[in-house]
């Protein structure tokens, strides 16, 4: 198993973000996290990039228990993070040179995104899809067995996020990267998800956790009848019914 | 942020202006304090010839200057960094509170410890403008975006790789403002700390000259002030330029 979440909950003071959340990734497998704004994908991300604490529970990663700065795990934030001083090829480096490593799977991990050409540019002179293609490639630079994605596509316009999703499945389908996406865009969830995991308004429990048959098939009656099973969940768990 | 870079003819038509306002002043004022732009300059040329007083002068003060901001640097801006990155609000109370003082009045104590040479000249305007660059930097360091931290510690970076890939570089933009304005003000000081005690230097120059009444002399050392002060600003533009190139990118 990759990860193994069991009856894990996070409370941050008062406020409950998370309550006894469970499943289990198996290796090489991706697994889409849906739920409503605020219903603690992002804290779930955190939790399992070894980034906050659980309140109770337990989570493994690898065979071990979670903790921070796991060599193998990437995890990969909203806002791109690219630093506006570094040329694109030293962006997708810097994880490498913190690790003190050789920084010679930069230029790999750039023709791997297709943005090799790029490689001398800053940041800005970028489009909003290249930006997310250099920070991807400055995680797979690291060779994980385990990447995190926050809402990847979300700032994209609609044909560039389908572009990236299919970019995305294809250097899964090659590298067997295990996989953990937070989305809020149920096609998104399952066109990638394997597993699709879908989380209640605050405080965000299992409102569903659904193997996919459907994935990277968008015209197969198969994924738009996941997508209405998902839609139903996200529904029943917003309206509190679950 | 991002410095431009200046051709021939921006200083060419700088200097014109400056010459043409110069004249018309002294023509208007006509007084002998303030004298016509073709004897200050005479006497300026005259300055600089090889072995030309003002040359020797304005090698000493080019030396204090530049050392003390090379010494309010290497102090200035790790303490700075440190203090808007991790430090607590007593380190922010203490720098405000030791900002204001006038640090002229410690010139006593100072010539006392530190004798009547250079020495004394350059911690009196590094103990100014160390304070300049400190609260500069300070203020960037503690203005940077969370998410970019966020993001070289999502790389499994630690405090280390946080002041090195990101505080630092993006605070260096605010470095040079900093030493921009620092460089006024050592000039400034530095006239100050040269009127008395020292026969070298471009303050003890002019203060000199003006004793004399020699008007024209006098004006030739505040234009060999104000020479320094900008192949300084020229310096730093193009140390900005080399070291911030993704700024001149962006423009």
């Amino acid at each position: 198993m990759m990860i193994t979440a069991r009856h894990v909950s996070y409370a941050y003071k008062e406020t409950v973000a998370l309550r006894d959340v469970s499943f289990d990734l198996p290796m090489g497998e991706t697994l889409a996290v849906v739920g409503p704004s605020g219903c603690g994908k992002t804290t779930l991300l955190s939790l399992l990039a070894g980034l906050l604490p659980v309140t109770s529970g337990a989570i493994a990663v690898g065979g071990a228990p979670v903790q921070p700065r796991r060599p193998g795990t990437a995890l990969i934030l909203q806002d791109y993070g690219l630093l506006p001083w570094k040329t694109v090829r030293e962006n997708v480096a810097l994880g490498l040179r913190i690790r003190g490593l050789k920084p010679d799977g930069a230029d790999r991990a750039l023709r791997e995104v297709g943005l090799a050409d790029l490689a001398g540019r800053w940041p800005h002179q970028l489009s909003g899809g290249q930006k997310q293609r250099v920070a991807i490639a400055r995680s797979l630079a690291l060779e994980p067995d385990l990447l995190l994605m926050d809402e990847p596509f979300s700032a994209l316009d609609a044909l560039t996020r389908e572009e990236m999703q299919e970019l995305l499945l294809s250097i899964w389908r090659k590298r067997k990267t295990s996989l953990v996406l937070v989305t809020h865009s149920i096609p998104e969830a399952v066109y990638l998800g394997q597993q699709i995991l879908v989380l209640t308004a605050r405080p965000g429990r299992v409102a569903g956790l659904f193997r996919n048959p459907a994935v990277g098939d968008r015209r197969a009656a198969a994924f738009h009848e996941m997508v209405n099973r998902v839609r139903d969940a996200l529904e029943r768990g917003v309206n509190g019914g679950a | 942020m991002a410095v431009r870079k200046y051709r021939w003819y921006h200083y060419a038509i700088a200097l014109a202006i400056l010459a043409a306002g110069w004249e018309v002043l002294a023509r208007a004022l006509d007084v002998a304090a303030f004298p016509r732009l073709g004897a200050a300059l005479s006497s300026f040329i005259e300055g600089v010839r090889p072995g030309g007083e003002l040359v020797e002068h304005f090698l000493a003060s080019t030396y204090r200057v530049l050392a003390s901001t090379v010494i309010s640097l290497a102090l200035g801006v790790p303490l700075g960094l440190y203090l808007g990155r991790s430090g607590g609000p007593i380190g922010a109370v203490l720098v405000y509170l030791t900002y204001p003082v006038p640090k002229v009045v410690f010139l006593p104590v100072i010539m006392v410890l530190l004798g009547i040479g250079d020495t004394s000249k350059i911690f009196l305007i590094t103990l100014i403008i160390f304070f300049q660059i400190l609260v500069t930097v300070k203020d960037a360091a503690a203005s940077v975006p969370s998410g970019l931290i966020r993001s070289v510690q999502s790389l499994g970076g630690g405090e280390w790789a946080i002041y090195r890939h990101v505080i630092l570089p993006a605070t260096l933009p605010a470095i040079f403002t900093a030493l921009r304005l620092s460089t006024g003000t050592a000039i400034a000081v530095l006239f100050f700390a040269e009127t008395y005690a020292t026969r070298t230097g471009l303050g003890s120059f002019v203060w000199d000259a003006l004793s004399r009444l020699a008007y024209d002399t006098m004006f030739a050392g505040v234009m060999a002030m104000a020479l320094m002060g900008f192949g300084f600003y020229v310096l730093l533009d193009a140390t900005e330029r080399l070291l911030c190139p993704w700024a001149e990118a962006q423009r």
